[in-house]
């Protein structure tokens, strides 16, 4: 008997107290657009590739509407001498051009593909820079942990400058790089913050003056069958000076938080009619053990 | 300093009068009750000059100096007319309560029309009691959410959202001590116990200079003070909760005591069907306490309390056993949240025409969470035992002095001044673990530092007659914020006013500079008790507010009124959590997940109201836009705030069909809130590594904030109340139904995936369909009982 109120009670409070149904979306009607991955290295070969927005609502299986069904038209402007050039396709997301990207010239992308509309952007690629001075250390927290700490400088230059590091470990035995997350940092005599696995850095503390960046990670290790520790891992830092647009579209991308209670996050995009980022980095790389 | 110096100067002006002008002075009280009437009106019939009693019921007159009569009334009780003696001054003036009131009115019998503070509503409690609520529950603040201009924060919210404004920037005073978190359950119903309070105002517009510490609104509810003339008990018996209420004189005429209380026996209707190793359930209760003794006719003394709590718990426990094993495991989880106020007051009437009111404060508001397990196990005769304990928790706590006088130098001027200090305690999210291992412990405290503050302030306004048409209040709050090194000074001038054109119609008018030094740090929008309150900081500046607004008042045949009533506002230093951060990450300071930024609202706002008759009520609309706009969120465009409510209406009437039966109806109607959706998703661009810096594959193409709106929110409630007299008093049986017509509300949307079809669709969660409810209400005439029984003897 008891069971059958329990039953009853149940039975009455999902009906009167949680009622789901399905609703029609009756967002604006948004048209699909061309997303534009095109970050320019300096001294590389300029490469972009595309893929297109889904609907968030209706069919979503593994990769549809992802890809272009035909061809995309690129035209490339180089703005400081005003040559343009014509994409060579890869496949339907790849193109390329038959250019590499120079320190401070201005680019400009046209995109056109009859079922989209016409994307275009335009940036810049920033000046490299290099990396006056650098050590490491590895501090020794307790008996059975350690940490590492890198310390790194350059010269910032007078404009408004952007950045973002990397650190990755290099195993040789596969070949292979790992990404490692950098979990506090500092410049110069600030305060020691919050790191993540890339951070992402605007000259305000440092404009115009030499930059020293103080990062602490976990060191990683090689093991053998059984989890035993052996030696450690060499390391490779990369310093990027990337464009405002690239800055911002990380920046924005770096907020993003699944969780049911999260703020959501507008993913930053300098494409007009498209989404995606079209900017321009100089990278420099430090090997160290 | 200046306008307060200014001022200063003026007041004493005032001071000087003629020898041929007298001061009448006292109180007005209920004969019945013997409580002090709030808004009594008094009106010398001869000299044409009028008064009105203030908070505390007293009165102060200068007329000329000759024999007159006057006449005094308010709502609700018989006025009267008396006659004055020349050289009488000092009079303590008793109505009678009207035994069947025909009219029901939003406003006291004082004139709409004739008021000078814009977006003021008073709340006769008659409508409380009248009007069909959600499971028989009456809530003061759910009808106000029925009220142009006030928004509900959604379904079965009782957060109320004045002009644009968010649930932190109302001033919630109950016997003048601020309330910081007005709901329970959370959310579903408001804390403050009905039966216990005899007046309840809400500003929206301009508000006087009085009041201080809020932006958008000020609620002032004030508690019953006691009957000092004979005792009553009136209760009720409701679907999930009961209350009862206790009052009478502890010496008569003399002194007074009120106590209500109110509990939910939701863990008592769950408890049989929960498993037997579960225990633990859901409830809420609030007590509310006064006690007022009157020490001479010069002073008064109040204590006032309230303490209410909500409580959910899940007890379990486990064991297992068997030959030579024994594990025995128990888990203790729950939350709690509750507000806790005290509050003495002394009323000291200095002169004919200086009243002081000195009161001191304690106000509290806490939450917490917490989990505690014990795990022992006994193994082949060796016994390990460890254990696990997490607690969280937030609140505020604060302490208050205040000053608050009344100068009533002639009747065209009220001059309110006063000075207080209140000193925040601000505890914004600590985290506390704990872990014990055959006796080894390991302790871990994170979160926020709690804060210190002290919020002092003087004001000074005067309630200004210039003349027979044109009635001013102006005035100035000034307050200071010391938190940390820092010190944020912020003046206020107010200013309202009422200009009447015809005997039956009035333009009003208002602007008003406010200040906030609090902020409610919440990003659920569903009235969870997680939202901090945090203060303004060296890094977080308060927020302040500019609002200016019109309206025009007419008045039909004194039965009809009609408002109508435009604002603009203006808000600076709003904060918001910045894109990305949750309030689940509570191990960071809560300073460095916010975002500054302002808010805009405007609109319109339009009453009509049929205020006497069998058939009463009212229909309100409000067109009205509501917008935020923050650097870093949402590229810096602004965006409609979650509670952008464009059209929003309510009808409301009540008829009493016979002395027995009346009925009342409810109609709302309100555009959707504002959420974020997003209508498509894209790839990020990788990084070096070949993933983007998330790992993430898609993403939501957020086109804009809270771009989407839910379906609109609209719903019918029915009530009929069944009144009759018996033999020990009153009984009141009250049947209603919430959401008529089975209305599905949103409660909040979501993207769902369908892995059969392979397909996303848009949910919609509800959670009241049609409710019916039933509640008697009692009430014990002692008077009624004993002539029964002395007429039963002489049978």
């Amino acid at each position: 008997m008891k069971n059958v109120y329990f039953t009853l009670i149940i039975s009455l409070f999902v009906i009167l107290i949680s009622c789901e149904k399905e609703i029609e979306f009756k967002g604006d009607s948004v048209q699909d657009l061309i997303v534009v991955n095109g970050v320019l290295e300096k001294d590389s070969v300029i490469q972009i590739s595309l893929s297109v927005t889904k609907p968030s609502m209706g069919p979503d299986y593994f990769g549809q509407n992802q890809y272009l069904k035909s061809p995309a038209n690129l035209i490339l402007t180089d703005n400081t001498t005003g040559e343009t050039f014509m994409s060579t396709m890869n496949s339907l997301s790849y193109y390329s051009f038959g250019t590499t990207a120079k320190s401070d010239h201005s680019y400009s992308i046209n995109i056109s593909h009859p079922d989209y509309l016409t994307a275009s952007a335009t940036t810049s690629i920033p000046q490299g820079v290099s990396i006056i001075d650098w050590d490491t250390s590895t501090i020794n927290v307790s008996d059975y942990s350690s940490e590492k700490k890198l310390n790194l400088s350059w010269m910032d230059t007078g404009e408004e400058n952007f950045y973002f590091v990397e650190l990755f470990s290099i195993d040789t035995v596969y070949n292979q790089k790992n990404l490692l997350y950098i979990y506090s940092y500092k410049i110069n005599e600030g305060t020691m913050n919050d790191g993540s696995s890339m951070l992402i850095l605007k000259d305000d503390l440092f404009n115009n003056s030499l930059c020293q960046l103080s990062i602490k990670f976990n060191p990683d290790y090689y093991y053998d069958q059984n989890w035993v520790k052996l030696d450690e891992k060499s390391y490779k830092v990369v310093l990027h000076k990337v464009s405002k647009e690239v800055y911002n579209y990380y920046k924005s991308v770096s907020k993003i938080n699944i969780g049911p209670f999260s703020e959501p996050v507008k993913v930053y995009t300098n494409i007009l009619n498209g989404l995606g980022v079209f900017g321009g980095k100089s990278s420099t790389t430090l090997f160290f053990e | 300093m200046r306008p307060f110096l200014f001022l200063t100067i003026l007041l004493f002006q005032f001071s000087s009068f003629s020898q041929e002008t007298k001061t009448i002075h006292g109180y007005v009280s209920s004969t019945k009750t013997g409580e002090k009437l709030i808004s009594a009106t008094l009106y010398d019939t001869l000299h044409k000059q009028g008064a009105i009693t203030n908070e505390y019921g007293f009165f102060s007159l200068t007329v000329k100096n000759e024999t007159t009569v006057l006449r005094i009334s308010s709502f609700g009780f018989s006025t009267e007319m008396i006659e004055i003696k020349k050289e009488e001054t000092e009079f303590n003036f008793n109505l009678t309560e009207i035994q069947e009131i025909e009219e029901f009115v939003i406003s006291s019998e004082r004139r709409s029309i004739e008021k000078t503070n814009i977006g003021t509503m008073e709340l006769s409690m008659d409508k409380v009691d009248k009007l069909p609520v959600l499971m028989g529950e009456k809530d003061v603040l759910k009808i106000l959410q029925l009220m142009p201009g006030v928004k509900s924060g959604g379904e079965g919210s009782s957060g109320i959202y004045v002009r644009g404004g968010g649930p932190d920037q109302n001033l919630i005073l109950l016997d003048g001590v601020p309330v910081y978190n007005a709901s329970h359950l959370f959310g579903f119903f408001s804390v403050f116990n009905s039966d216990a309070l005899s007046q309840v105002t809400l500003t929206k517009g301009a508000f006087p200079a009085r009041y201080g510490g809020r932006v958008s609104s000020v609620l002032d509810m004030r508690m019953k003070e006691g009957n000092n003339q004979k005792f009553n008990i009136e209760g009720s018996i409701g679907v999930i909760a009961s209350r009862i209420l206790i009052e009478g004189p502890i010496k008569k005429d003399k002194s007074a005591f009120i106590i209500s209380a109110r509990r939910t026996y939701i863990d008592a209707i769950v408890k049989p069907f929960l498993p037997k190793s579960n225990k633990g359930g859901y409830y809420f209760y609030d007590l509310n306490a006064k006690f007022n003794y009157k020490i001479n006719n010069k002073h008064h003394l109040y204590l006032s309390g309230y303490f209410g709590q909500d409580k959910a718990e899940i007890n379990q426990s486990e064991t297992f056993e068997n030959y030579q094993y024994r594990h025995t495991y128990t888990d203790k989880t729950g939350l709690n949240w509750g507000n806790a106020i005290a509050a003495i007051r002394w009323n000291y009437k200095i002169s004919s025409k200086l009243f002081a009111n000195t009161t001191f404060t304690y106000s509290k508001y806490l939450f917490k969470i917490y989990n505690s397990s014990e795990d022992s196990e006994y193994d082949n005769g060796v016994l390990t035992n460890s254990s696990y304990s997490f607690n969280y928790f937030s609140g505020i706590d604060d302490w208050t002095g205040k000053i608050d006088l009344t100068f009533l130098p002639n009747p065209n001027h009220t001059i309110k001044f006063g000075l207080g200090d209140i000193y925040h305690t601000f505890r914004p999210g600590v985290n506390t673990t704990s872990s014990n291992t055959n006796n080894e412990t390991n302790s871990l405290v994170e979160g926020s530092d709690s804060q210190f503050a002290h919020e002092a302030y003087l004001y000074i306004e005067d309630e200004h007659k210039i003349s027979k048409n044109l009635k001013i209040n102006y005035g100035i709050h000034h307050s200071s914020f010391f938190v940390g090194d820092k010190i944020y000074n912020q003046l206020q001038p107010r200013i309202s006013g009422n200009l009447i054109l015809t005997d039956n119609s009035s333009l009003k008018f208002g602007y008003s500079r406010t200040a906030q030094f609090l902020h409610l740090l919440s990003n659920t929008g569903i009235g969870l008790p997680t939202d901090l309150w945090v203060p303004a900081t060296e890094k977080v500046s308060p927020v302040t507010a500019d609002q200016i607004s019109l309206g025009y008042n007419h008045e039909i045949k004194r039965q009809y009124n009609f408002v109508i009533e435009g604002y603009y506002k203006k808000m600076n230093n709003l904060i918001q959590y910045k894109e990305g951060a949750s309030f689940f990450s509570q191990n960071t300071d809560w300073q460095s997940k916010v975002e500054k930024g302002q808010g805009w609202s405007y609109g319109g706002e339009i009453l009509l109201e049929k205020k006497k008759g069998k058939f009463t009520g009212w229909i309100g609309y409000t067109l009205s836009w509501t917008e935020r706009q923050f650097d870093n969120i949402n590229s810096g465009e602004k965006f409609p705030y979650r509670y952008d409510r464009r059209h929003d209406i309510s009808v409301v009437m009540t008829y009493q069909l016979t002395k027995t039966w009346d009925f009342g109806i409810v109609f709302v109607y309100g555009t959707g809130n504002a959420v974020t959706l997003a209508s498509q998703s894209f790839q990020l661009v990788p990084n070096e590594n070949g993933f983007n810096s998330q790992n993430y594959n898609n993403i939501e193409n957020v086109t804009s904030i809270n771009n989407y709106r839910l379906p609109a929110y609209h719903r019918m409630d029915i009530g009929a109340n069944r009144t009759r007299k018996k033999p020990y008093g009153e009984s009141v049986l009250s049947l209603s139904v919430y959401n008529v017509y089975n209305r599905q509300n949103a409660y909040f949307i979501y993207k769902s995936f369908d892995v059969f079809t392979d397909k996303n669709t848009l949910k919609q969660v509800s959670i009241f369909p049609i409710i019916p409810s039933i509640s008697w209400k009692f009430k014990f005439n002692f008077e009624q009982i004993k002539e029964n029984k002395l007429n039963k003897k002489k049978q």
